[in-house]
């Protein structure tokens, strides 16, 4: 059976638009596994959309990328898409990945007490730095790049089969890898200064419910 | 149903921090600020986003985008490796 990936892109401002580009890297892999992926971009990430292909098509992987806060997600000019005590129950059973600041604080801890479901997202503000100039561009932001490969390896580890626990571990372990290179003498110190930033995001990256859960 | 499905959220991802930075502080988040690439955007919290120069102001305000700066510096601070990989 064809295993559906969800993914909602809102695209509405720049730091949506970096999530989205990035996004390209684990949708190549999903395709190359042969994912079903349903790409809710721009105006479709919304409220509607988003509870319809939940409740009826019923991906297995449910990607957010978007704004949230402590009990919810949104999608496309920040409309509320899930909310802790409203429809987090839409996500029972499911492998969860909200790249948005802090949704595991509440949504994460609520969703994750329904059975055999994984929640993984950030427990406070998720910290994006970008070069301005590459705005128009942003998969060629390396800079960016430290942050979003590390993020993006929840995903792609969790499509490669692996359970969330181990995905979540193996890119707090990217982050921190990226945080060794930037230490070394070798790097500049305008480079060196984001260190604190990608601490932030490794710390807050967060995992409730089952951690032995895969796609 | 009691909610609003429009609502929208930006900027209310920033909390208020409890603690008091002293000027010490703000003095130290500054300089590592200064240190950042030109051309930097810090991207913080429901599509807040901020420059360079912004983020130095924000602290200097101490408003609550300069709190979080400040939290994030001092978290840096006392960083404890053992938390982070448990």
């Amino acid at each position: 059976m064809t295993k559906r990936l969800l993914l909602t892109r809102p695209d509405h401002d720049y730091a949506t638009r970096y999530l989205s580009a990035w996004a390209e890297k684990f949708l190549n892999f999903a395709k190359k596994k042969n994912y079903s992926i349903i790409d809710l971009r721009r105006e479709r990430a919304n409220f509607k959309e988003v509870e319809s292909v939940l409740q009826k098509r019923k991906p297995c992987f449910v990607i957010i990328n978007g704004h949230g806060d402590d009990d919810l997600l949104t999608g496309y000019k920040n409309e509320m898409l899930l909310r802790a005590g409203l429809n987090s129950s839409l996500l029972q059973g499911k492998i969860i990945y909200a790249i948005s600041c802090r949704s595991a604080r509440v949504l994460g801890e609520e969703a994750g007490q329904y059975e055999n479901t994984a929640y993984v997202g950030y427990k406070d503000d998720f910290i994006l730095i970008y070069l301005e100039e590459y705005r128009t561009r942003p998969a060629e932001d390396k800079l960016a790049g430290l942050f979003l490969d590390p993020s993006n390896l929840v995903a792609i580890s969790l499509l490669k089969g692996h359970a969330a626990g181990k995905s979540v571990l193996r890119a707090r372990q990217e982050f921190f890898r990226n945080i060794q290179k930037l230490l070394t003498s070798k790097t500049k110190t305008e480079d060196s200064s984001i260190i604190r930033y990608l601490l932030w995001d490794m710390k807050n990256l967060t995992l409730c419910g089952n951690r032995d859960k895969k796609i | 149903m009691n909610f609003d499905k429009n609502k929208n959220n930006k900027g209310s991802a920033i909390k208020e921090n409890i603690f008091q930075y002293s000027d010490d502080v703000k003095d130290l988040v500054v300089a590592r600020l200064e240190t950042l690439p030109s051309g930097a955007v810090i991207s913080i919290g429901s599509g807040k986003e901020l420059t360079k120069n912004e983020a130095i102001q924000s602290v200097k305000e101490g408003n609550e985008t300069g709190q979080k700066m400040m939290e994030i510096e001092m978290s840096f601070l006392l960083y404890d490796e053992a938390i982070a990989f448990n």
